[in-house]
């Protein structure tokens, strides 16, 4: 035990040298947060400038180029920098090892490798954005446009793959912990749900990263060498790359959605005290949606040309997914039955999430059936539905998970007035945004355009003043944490009456986690009496 | 990854050594788990060029040294024994024969590359070059380039991968000399040995896809 | 025009028919699946909502009737829906007797098409109505994608290999052609028209002798000053794609200004922008390349006739 036990870990040590150089996984989880709300924040402004790009037909506040690049620098720095890495590791560094009673990682040294490879692939992006002339060929690189284009593909290819490094050894530090630092009595069905999300999460970054990692390699490769892999006037296949790339891309899918998952398993049990419905099944669905992810990744694919047999499997898996999705959403709605239900920001941002990754869940569906597939591929329909899983999802539950342990991470209380504030723009903001894009894809419109046809102006309008509400929302929030950092009550140690382990702990937990090992005697959602004693 | 200084039997979060030693196995399973998931991506390429151009694979690899490949094959094989008897001897704590073994089995490395870079030096001469800078034009087959580019990607990163584990190996040498490890303390020796295997592995996969094709 | 419709993309094809069938019975699936799962949320809400602290809940941890009737009754709609997406699906894409073919080529950024009988068109096409119609496409470059809203069904154009895509048309009118795969620069500029015509209509165009009921853009219209016409070509052969009229910078040069200019070629040379020149830069646009731009222009050879060159250049005169 160390002589420091009952200091809090920001106090244990100072100066910036030992906040560069911490190997204390809650520190490197403090790291990740400001690395990855900045992130946001860039990625949000070129979200704002396309939005404001596409607020009238033909040319608005930039040339053709530069909207190609501002939409290419959008989706790669939201799914790279900030979606990927933020919610395993922000909250997945600092609660992982506290919700099983663990004193740090199992490779301290590898996590803080894992987070400068992080700036490392951020800074090559970064070379690549000012030394060269930027990217313009979407996050998503389809070959053959990618190796012909005249924009600095390489240094977005190459900044990508040492983060995807850098996702990977999380991934594996993160298994090896659940596996061997679980404390005692934490058996793996006591684990509470974001322990097994992050674990389902970390299986997926594990196995389907190296590919997207090789992927990328040849994809350079065939802009240095020109090895004609994926270059059709060599006798390579261009379709092969959308195979590889979305081999990965799909599986990151779910690397993007299960955590925050397991952050919305947390926070309902907590605010209505109720135990979780189903805890078995939730846990599988997550372990369930990892594997199925593997078999899906075609259905990004079915107007490329692919085969019809693989049209039909990819389909069909397509479909399987739902069920576990479904699944998670009954338990999640089963779980308020009866419970004393508290209506603070993070249970406001839990139940905007059933309300927002259910509409996602659902027109999932709609593009997963073949036939409606042939129209909606491609076109604002695919956009919003994905803004629903990603935004309305993963950045909800992340929101509701950065209200929720506010307390425990900066020892202070956040203000509720701003918090709920913060969630009404961000709702309203975000529905009016994206239904309005569901409209534009059932009426055709496709993605990627500059410039449309004047019958779509009005809800683009629609859509690029709802961005501008969460714009607002989001600034509230910063205020908020900013503030409440600084200014803010101090945070008892459980003020949500929670069962977790980590509320077991002070505001801010101690260097060690835990003044003493904790032994776990029972289930992580004790809440309640027995109806059936 | 784990580190075994005198005065600390092992990190603080541990309860034991062998509790760290297990973690740290299973980290390296995982790592060797990306390793596979990483070639496997070249191996499917490569199974779908030479489904969609089996003729043009046939008359390409003739062009590569069967001998020379054999003998690499050879050599990394032994390396690989070389590599097992040198953590079995630090677990009967002889450490100046495990010395021995890593030093050979880092020799066995280096003339692989050897041979390796006599056989590229080769393909250079010839014009069988990957993709745009392939020049040959003796071989009769269309897009023969393609298995050239192959042939140079997949070796080169397996090459790659040689370079980190001699690198490996080397600094495993030198802490062993330094009488780091001892029967209950090689979990380093453990790791760079399972790397090694996977190098090997890769290879042995390598050599009959690209020289010996039907 | 502008509209805050729900639903503004008219159906024009036999496929577009079963796609709104099926795409309604999965609104009302979606919706009532929404309020009864949400809905149900929302009342647990309001009525559990707590009243004081310390209240008791009941533990319910599980209760696998209501699990098990949960998960089957989510895989019998989503099986319900797999099958009858697959079926419409096989339907489209099945080879139908007595297809009309047409050949499509796409490159940045522009569609080329062509027909059995020796027509070429550029970002427009003609098909018959009622008449099941194979479009056999490829591409010059990039990845595409020939996607027709009004007719519910898209494909990639991949370089290097044919791909197909088969609809009927059941509506006569002018629908929306756009490229549904980003291909770089002009993308959204790669749009065009595809025309429903009568079948008897349909053929009489093949033998040159259709009129359209409104005159298309660039016809000869009697009042039409020939600077007008080329306004009109400017726009329907794609000019516009790539080339502005304010000074601007887009792919190409602008127009602007450029009769009589003095142009700066790649090779170091300077011309002077003259008819001679004008009519090269359009029939053979890789002979000489603006210095700063990109060998970019497809051919007009053949798609553009001596009549409609002397009327982009009169249109080209006039923009000072």
């Amino acid at each position: 035990m160390s002589h420091a036990a009952n200091v809090n870990f920001y106090k244990a040590s100072s100066g910036l040298k030992n906040w560069l150089i911490t190997l204390d996984h809650k520190r490197i989880g403090i790291l990740y947060l400001y690395t990855t709300l900045l992130s946001f924040v860039i990625g949000g402004i070129f979200a704002l400038l396309v939005r404001l790009e596409l607020f009238t037909p033909g040319p608005t506040i930039m040339s053709q180029q530069n909207y190609n690049r501002a939409f290419t620098l959008h989706g790669a720095i939201m799914v790279f920098w900030f979606i990927i890495p933020a919610v395993p590791g922000i909250l997945g560094n600092f609660f992982l090892p506290i919700m099983i009673g663990a004193k740090d990682v199992a490779f301290p040294k590898l996590n803080l490798l894992s987070y400068y490879l992080l700036i490392l692939g951020m800074a090559v992006n970064l070379y690549g954005l000012m030394a060269g002339n930027g990217a313009d060929t979407g996050w998503t690189f389809y070959t053959p446009y990618s190796i012909r284009t005249g924009a600095n593909v390489v240094s977005m290819v190459l900044g990508v793959f040492l983060m995807g490094f850098s996702s990977i050894l999380t991934g594996l530090n993160f298994i090896a912990t659940t596996h061997t630092l679980r404390c005692p009595g934490m058996t793996w069905f006591r684990m509470p749900l974001f322990v097994w999300a992050i674990y389902a999460t970390a299986v997926l970054q594990v196995f389907a990263t190296p590919v997207i990692g090789i992927t990328l390699l040849l994809l350079a490769a065939e802009r240095f060498l020109g090895i004609g892999f994926f270059d059709p006037k060599l006798g390579g296949d261009p379709v092969l790359f959308q195979h590889f790339f979305w081999f990965y891309s799909h599986p990151a899918v779910y690397i993007m959605i299960l955590p925050g998952m397991g952050i919305i398993s947390e926070v309902l049990t907590t605010f209505s005290q109720k135990t979780i419905f189903g805890y078995k099944a939730v846990a599988a669905s997550s372990l369930g949606l990892a594997f199925v992810s593997f078999l899906v990744w075609g259905h990004h694919m079915f107007t490329s040309g692919q085969s019809l047999v693989a049209n039909f499997l990819f389909s069909l898996f397509t479909m399987a997914t739902a069920v576990p999705s479904a699944v998670k959403m009954f338990n999640w709605v089963a779980t308020l039955y009866k419970g004393s239900i508290s209506l603070k920001t993070p249970m406001l941002f839990a139940l905007g999430f059933l309300f927002t990754f259910a509409i996602g869940g659902l027109t999932g569906i709609f593009l997963g059936a073949l036939s409606i597939d042939m129209h909606f591929q491609a076109t604002y329909f695919v956009v919003a539905h994905f803004h629903y899983v990603m935004m309305g999802g993963t950045v909800v539950a992340f929101f509701a998970g950065l209200y929720y342990w506010f307390p425990k991470m900066t020892g202070k209380m956040y203000n509720e007035m701003l918090g709920r504030v913060n969630f009404v723009l961000f709702f309203i903001g975000f529905n009016i945004t994206f239904m309005a894009q569901f409209v534009l894809g059932v009426n055709g419109m496709p993605r990627r355009y500059y410039d449309y046809l004047p019958k779509y102006t009005g809800w683009n309008q629609v859509s690029t003043v709802g961005s501008w509400i969460i714009a607002l929302s989001v600034i509230v929030m910063l205020f908020n944490f900013i503030w409440s950092a600084l200014h803010g009550e101090k945070a008892p140690m459980n003020p949500w009456n929670s069962k977790g382990l980590e509320w077991t702990t002070q505001s801010p937990p101690v260097l060690e986690n835990f003044e003493h090992t904790p032994t776990v005697t029972a289930g992580p959602y004790e809440y309640g009496t027995p109806v059936h004693a | 990854m784990s580190s075994t200084h005198a005065k600390l039997d092992h990190a603080h979060h541990f309860n034991s050594a062998d509790h760290e030693f297990a973690a740290g196995k299973i980290g390296m399973w995982l790592f060797l788990v990306t390793e596979i998931m990483l070639f496997s991506g070249l191996f499917v390429g490569y199974g779908i060029f030479h489904y969609i151009y089996p003729e043009m694979f046939r008359e390409a690899h003739h062009e590569l040294n069967k001998v020379l490949g054999s003998i690499n094959t050879i050599v990394l094989l032994s390396s690989s024994l070389t590599m097992a008897l040198a953590i079995n001897a630090i677990q009967r704590d002889k450490p100046e024969l495990a010395k021995k073994m890593l030093a050979f089995t880092f020799l066995c490395a280096c003339t692989f590359l050897c041979i390796k870079f006599f056989e590229y030096s080769h393909k250079f001469h010839e014009g069988l070059l990957p993709g745009k800078f392939y020049s040959n034009t003796e071989l009769k087959a269309p897009n023969a380039a393609l298995f050239f580019s192959f042939y140079f990607v997949m070796t080169g990163i397996h090459g790659i991968h040689v370079l980190i584990g001699m690198a490996c190996i080397a600094w495993i040498y030198i802490r062993v000399n330094r009488g780091d490890f001892d029967s209950h303390h090689y979990n380093a020796v453990e790791f760079v040995g399972l790397y090694w295997h996977i190098v090997d592995l890769v290879w042995i996969f390598l050599f009959p896809l690209l020289y010996l094709v039907v | 025009m502008s509209s805050l419709a729900l639903n503004f993309l008219p159906a024009a094809s036999v496929s577009a028919d079963k796609f709104n069938l099926l795409l309604h019975f999965l609104i009302v699936t979606s919706i009532v699946s929404f309020v009864l799962c949400i809905g149900a949320g929302f009342i647990f809400v309001v009525k559990y909502r707590r009243r004081r602290d310390n209240e008791h809940t009941p533990y319910i941890p599980h209760n696998y009737l209501v699990e098990f009737l949960s998960i089957f009754a989510t895989s019998v709609v989503v099986a319900i829906i797999f099958l009858w997406g697959w079926y419409d699906y096989s339907d489209f894409i099945a080879p139908k007797l007595g297809e009309y073919e047409i050949n499509v080529i796409g490159q940045q950024w522009s569609w080329t098409v062509q027909y059995a009988e020796g027509k070429t068109l550029m970002n427009e096409m003609y098909v018959p109505r009622g008449r099941p119609v194979r479009v056999i496409m490829t591409s010059k470059d990039v990845t595409h994608d020939f996607f027709i809203p009004a007719f519910r069904v898209k494909q990639d154009a991949v370089p290097g290999q044919y791909t197909n895509l088969r609809f009927t048309a059941n509506k006569t009118g002018d629908y929306d052609i756009f490229c549904a795969q980003y291909c770089g620069g002009a993308h959204s500029g790669m749009i065009g028209i595809v025309h429903v015509v009568e079948p008897d209509d349909f053929q009489k165009w093949l033998d040159g002798m259709y009129r359209a009921p409104v005159a298309a853009a660039g016809a000869a219209a009697p009042t039409m000053t020939l600077a007008e016409r080329g306004h009109g070509l400017y726009q329907s052969k794609t000019c516009v794609t790539c080339h502005t009229i304010d000074g601007s910078r887009l792919i190409g040069p602008t127009f602007k200004g450029l009769y009589g200019s003095k142009v700066e070629l790649n090779d170091g040379q300077t011309v002077v922008a003259d008819e001679n020149y004008l009519r090269e830069s359009i029939v053979a646009p890789m002979a000489k390349i603006v210095k700063g731009y990109p060998p970019q222009m497809p051919m007009f050879t053949g798609l553009v006739s001596d009549e409609d060159i002397n009327a982009l250049i009169a249109y080209i005169k006039t923009l000072k």
